[in-house]
């Protein structure tokens, strides 16, 4: 997959080829569905931000300029749509607890049908999130950006709003308490 | 053993995941999330295209444009110019109501004082139609319409002595117009005589009863107690133009 043939699939769009936009969408759909789920821990106000998200990318087709990547472009729009929802809702990003419902509908569909298997990945499965879950909201922001957009280090800078030194420490903090978190769990 | 500096370096660079569960996360969005996404961009795209107003070919624009100039023209040219066969209409209120300056008459041979056949020398002509030879400059319209003297009457008025100059009443006498009811006193403001008029009118000597006001305004009444009215006008007509400061009629 090229940064470049995204950009050229956006411009494709823009001059009103649909296919373009079937091809870009089916690209980027699961990473950028992850990144807002994750972030917003609530099914419903993730399917909200993944369909506000896609919706500016349509508005704004014809303002796009391949300037940077599209994937930098498409997570930068749901990054300020995240920021704008907590912003809408006045709720604090950091510090929320998982639910319960929300592991259960992470299950793979196609995992395996054992039950020892299964539990045991509902079990890692809700200790990631339980952990994701006690990160500040702009550590765990950086590290679902560097996990699921597949962006840099300073693209994640540039989709924050921050500089590049700042998000690769905002990121080793995250690792770090993520890590320990699921050492903590484990033990 | 590595360091926790060079595990968080391979970690950016992506050679080594430190969780491995986030790739194994199957976490898609919903189908129905997929088809409202889907709608919206298409609707998008097929919304945005310009929709032609005018689905006919493509002459049809200028050719519609070029038939509306034309009947445009056509009709400015049938209403604005007059044909041939429609009769140019010979008085038309402007011209008579229009105080018509005469210039002054031409040097005329004063008659033989007794000779009233010779009176009419003086005055303007009757001008026929399709006389050429008009006496003085007027427009067509004014030299066109019979001789009668000048003066302001209602507009029907003035049509009908147009087509009718027989029918033209004298100076003074009230007219109703037939077309707006309005009535009208047709008055003597005709221009001052010429030298041969003048010449005339010393030469025939004023009647008696004109010496004095009362015995001409008798004599007025008297023509009208008789049926004369014509006459009566006429005299009540010549009775105010010498009586300038004379306002109101004795009957009226």
């Amino acid at each position: 997959m090229s940064d470049d043939d995204d950009a050229q699939l956006m411009l494709a769009y823009a001059r009103g080829e649909m296919r373009a936009f079937e091809t870009l969408y089916s690209r980027h759909r699961g990473a950028l569905y992850r990144y807002l789920t994750r972030q917003a821990r609530d099914g419903e106000v993730a399917n909200d931000l993944f369909q506000e998200v896609w919706s500016r990318v349509i508005v704004n087709r014809a303002r796009y300029e391949p300037r940077a990547k599209f994937r930098t472009f498409l997570f930068t729009l749901a990054h300020n749509c995240f920021i704008d929802h907590c912003r809408r809702t006045k709720c604090r990003p950091s510090g929320m607890g998982i639910e319960d419902a929300d592991a259960a509908d992470l299950l793979p569909a196609d995992a395996e049908q054992l039950p020892d298997v299964r539990l045991a990945r509902d079990e890692a499965t809700q200790r990631y999130r339980a952990a994701l879950a006690t990160l500040p909201a702009e550590q765990r922001d950086v590290y679902l950006l560097h996990e699921e957009s597949d962006l840099s280090l300073e693209e994640i800078a540039r989709v924050t709003g921050v500089g590049a030194e700042t998000a690769k420490s905002r990121l080793r903090y995250a690792v770090g308490k993520l890590k320990a978190a699921l050492a903590v769990t484990e033990a | 053993m590595n360091r926790p500096d060079d595990e968080f370096e391979d970690f950016l660079t992506r050679r080594r995941p430190i969780f491995s569960r986030s790739a194994e996360e199957p976490l898609e969005p919903p189908d129905e999330l997929d088809r409202l996404v889907l709608h919206q961009a298409r609707e998008a795209v097929e919304g945005a295209r310009p929709q032609r107003v005018f689905k006919g070919p493509r002459w049809g624009a200028p050719l519609a444009v070029a038939a509306t100039l034309v009947l445009a023209l056509t009709v400015i040219l049938h209403v604005g110019m007059p044909t041939k066969g429609q009769p140019t209409p010979e008085v038309t209120v402007q011209t008579v109501a229009q105080r018509l300056d005469y210039p002054p008459a031409p040097a005329a041979r004063v008659p033989a004082a007794n000779n009233p056949a010779r009176a009419d020398v003086a005055r303007p002509p009757a001008a026929a139609p399709g006389n050429a030879a008009s006496p003085v400059d007027l427009p067509v319209d004014a030299t066109n319409a019979p001789a009668r003297p000048g003066g302001f009457v209602a507009e029907g008025e003035a049509e009908r002595y147009a087509r009718s100059p027989a029918s033209a009443p004298p100076a003074g006498v009230t007219v109703e117009d037939p077309v707006s009811g309005s009535q009208a006193v047709i008055i003597d403001v005709s221009p001052p005589p010429s030298e041969a008029q003048r010449a005339v009118a010393k030469a025939t000597p004023p009647p008696v009863f004109r010496a004095d006001s009362k015995t001409w305004l008798a004599e007025i009444e008297r023509l009208r107690a008789a049926g004369k009215d014509l006459q009566a006008e006429a005299e009540y007509a010549e009775y105010k133009r010498q009586h300038r400061a004379y306002a109101v009629s004795p009957d009226r």
